[in-house]
């Protein structure tokens, strides 16, 4: 599934393993994750509270807090070793090579500086452009990501600002360094859809135009088909299924992927609420064998004795699934989650 | 919308709240986050009232409720006016509307069990002994699909489904008519908001509740709703059947909200948009006209004139946009010309 060794592919991670050490005991967070960003692409990873996808973009750029540590994996960017780097290496890749954009941007902006200050001071310490220089780019940068008066709002302090426009001026901030990879940690969640369109619309064409890769960290199964080559699904830690987004919302495999899909609201078509039973699970004490069995409505005892290992599923397409795999012989039908919501 | 509807058991007439900001030392403008708004609500229906942030929809769902007072404009809630009553009259009132809240964790008191949270209002409104309000509680938790062990937990130790569970057993526990649900689902995950609406759908029909639903998920409320009143800036943009209002969307704020929606379905992407420029302009000492004029790809000079109000399109549909009202644009016809319009 992971080919570093693939031109196009820009990050390449590697049995991640993300721990956090609790006075209740281990949380992995991250556990054996493995996928590969390629160049121009938007692979969108997704899941529900607590699965692993902040933790896993915290651990590409090593900001995991305290008392969360990488355990072992390895991450290739651009054909070098993110984990053999120094911390001084480390932070020259982080805001040059791969930009983030946060999920509560009013947190990741300093309060103490106007937010055309904050985007200017990347400029200038990418190009080394003189600060005038740099405050007519970051008052460009503020345009292009439709701020309304960006002189005036320049000079705003990110308390004066709107949660929707704060994450505006990250997203500004994010671009302004023309980053290799480009994570974005949930960057239209909290924004109108009118709003969140013109976001999308930006890293798009931004992503597409530079040749860059990004993550797109998302909840939201619908931006996903909208904005995304490529799909992850994390659940508890782990990556159920991966590949292609037409492949994935055509042909969900595993039954997690087919419970979010059947559980999606959608607009455009009538259909019943469908939910999937239960709730996410403790992360300390997470289920045996397969941890998503509990909430499966075609679980057998083998999936609460045995964790299934990625197998292929199609093209480009791998799943953590025993049915799909063929260890379990049954059928896995769509109309499971229509029984279950009755 | 027609103002004689006799079944309507709320009924909103021109409700405004205007919350008037200083400008300087002496003068004072006023920014009307809810202006002119009128709509009625049938006994066990639901209301959607959607729109993005800012539009006022919490505020005239607060406003409903008198938790803040409406500068003016009246409230029914069947009989009573609920805008004349004295503060105590709207304190007895409170049993018989409540509201559930977005944040699950946030509105519920940390240092309280769930026993204690769900026995306040029966302490509040009823005049039930200890015996029977421990009766009730239980009955309660059921309700909700609790079990009776969570009675002596605190919040922290519920999932955010399992709170807003909490949340919703609190606001029924008075056995209330009416209840404003503010974005219930909105910090949820996906797989557990359907639980949550399926949950408040049961009970709307186990009990007969009245309910307005305040959302800015078009697909929440598609799925929840009979009627919605799109909001924008304040006022009522666009009313009718959660029907008319997803299949044949007159105004042009409302189709653009719509076609802005991410379809969850790779095969639907590049689908032509009505696409909104810039953003919702600041609410302060807005211009007479149309609210949308300064973003609105079909707007003219007649936009500018003061209005526009609600045209009557078909049933109980109506928008508030002077093309409807020419019917230069028919419906089919701003549709199509609609989806061509560049950004």
């Amino acid at each position: 599934m992971v080919q570093p060794g693939r031109p196009d592919t820009l990050l390449g991670v590697m049995g991640l393993h993300t721990y956090f050490y609790t006075y209740e005991g281990i949380v992995k967070a991250v556990n054996s994750v493995s996928f590969g960003l390629n160049r121009g692409e938007i692979t969108g990873l997704v899941g529900e509270s607590g699965s692993g996808k902040s933790v896993t973009a915290q651990s590409i750029i090593q900001l995991v807090k305290a008392p969360g540590k990488i355990v072992s994996g390895e991450v290739w960017l651009d054909g070098e070793d993110l984990m053999s780097f120094s911390r001084d290496e480390m932070q020259a890749v982080r805001g040059r090579k791969i930009s983030m954009i946060f999920q509560e941007p009013r947190a990741a902006l300093n309060p103490l500086f106007t937010v055309g200050d904050q985007i200017s001071r990347v400029i200038q310490l990418r190009e080394g452009c003189a600060r005038s220089i740099a405050e007519s780019r970051a008052v460009e940068m503020m345009r292009a990501v439709e701020i309304a008066d960006p002189e005036r709002r320049a000079d705003a302090y990110p308390h004066e600002l709107s949660g929707g426009m704060c994450q505006r001026v990250m997203v500004a901030m994010a671009l302004s360094a023309n980053p290799l990879l480009l994570i974005a940690d949930e960057p239209t969640t909290g924004l109108d859809v009118t709003v969140q369109a013109q976001v999308l619309d930006l890293i798009r064409s931004r992503v597409r135009s530079a040749g860059s890769a990004c993550l797109f960290i998302t909840h939201d199964l619908g931006v996903v088909a909208e904005l995304c080559e490529r799909v992850i699904v994390m659940y508890a830690g782990r990556v159920v299924e991966q590949g292609p987004v037409s492949e994935i919302f055509a042909r969900p495999r595993h039954p997690y992927t087919q419970g979010l899909i059947a559980s999606t609201l959608r607009v455009d078509i009538d259909k019943p609420i469908s939910t999937i039973p239960g709730t996410v699970p403790d992360a300390v004490h997470l289920p045996s064998g397969c941890a998503f069995h509990p909430r499966c409505p075609f679980a057998e005892d083998l999936c609460q004795q045995e964790e299934p290992p990625m197998v292929e599923a199609g093209q480009d397409h791998v799943t953590r699934c025993h049915i799909v795999s063929g260890r379990i012989k049954k059928d896995m039908i769509a109309e499971a989650w229509e029984l279950e919501s009755v | 919308m027609s103002l004689a509807n006799n079944n309507a058991f709320i009924r909103i007439r021109n409700l405004r709240k205007a919350f008037p900001i200083r400008s300087g030392m002496f003068s004072h403008v006023e920014l009307r986050a809810v202006d002119d708004i009128s709509f009625d609500i049938p006994k066990g229906s639901t209301m959607g009232l959607v729109g993005e942030s800012g539009c006022g929809k919490t505020t005239a769902g607060r406003c409903l409720l008198r938790l803040i007072e409406p500068t003016s404009g009246e409230v029914w809630m069947g009989e009573h006016n609920l805008t004349n009553l004295t503060n105590d009259q709207v304190a007895k009132m409170r049993g018989r509307m409540q509201m559930v809240f977005q944040d699950p964790g946030g509105s519920l008191t940390p240092r309280m069990t769930v026993g204690a949270i769900l026995r306040e209002p029966l302490d509040l409104h009823t005049n039930l002994n200890a015996h029977e309000k421990d009766q009730r509680v239980r009955e309660l938790l059921s309700q909700v699909g609790l079990q009776p062990d969570h009675l002596s937990r605190y919040p922290h130790q519920f999932s955010g489904g399992q709170q807003q569970r909490i949340g919703v057993a609190r606001a029924i526990a008075t056995h209330p008519d009416f209840i404003v649900l503010d974005e219930p689902t909105s910090a949820l995950d996906v797989s557990v908001r359907g639980q949550i609406l399926r949950l408040l759908t049961q009970l709307q029909e186990e009990l007969g509740l009245t309910y307005l639903f305040i959302s800015h998920d078009l697909s929440v409320i598609k799925h929840t709703c009979a009627q919605v009143a799109v909001m924008y800036l304040g006022r009522i943009v666009e009313t009718g059947s959660t029907n008319e209002i997803f299949d044949t969307p007159a105004h042009p704020y409302t189709q653009a909200l719509l076609s802005a929606v991410p379809i969850p379905d790779p095969s639907q992407r590049g689908k032509e948009r009505l696409k909104l420029p810039g953003e919702v302009p600041s609410p302060i000492d807005l211009p007479p006209g149309c609210r949308l004029y300064s973003r609105c790809p079909y707007r003219r000079d007649d936009c500018l004139q003061p209005g526009p109000p609600l045209f009557h399109i078909a049933n109980n549909h109506s928008a508030a946009c002077i093309l409807v009202e020419k019917s230069d644009l028919n419906r089919e016809k701003l549709g199509v010309s609609a989806y061509s319009q560049p950004a």
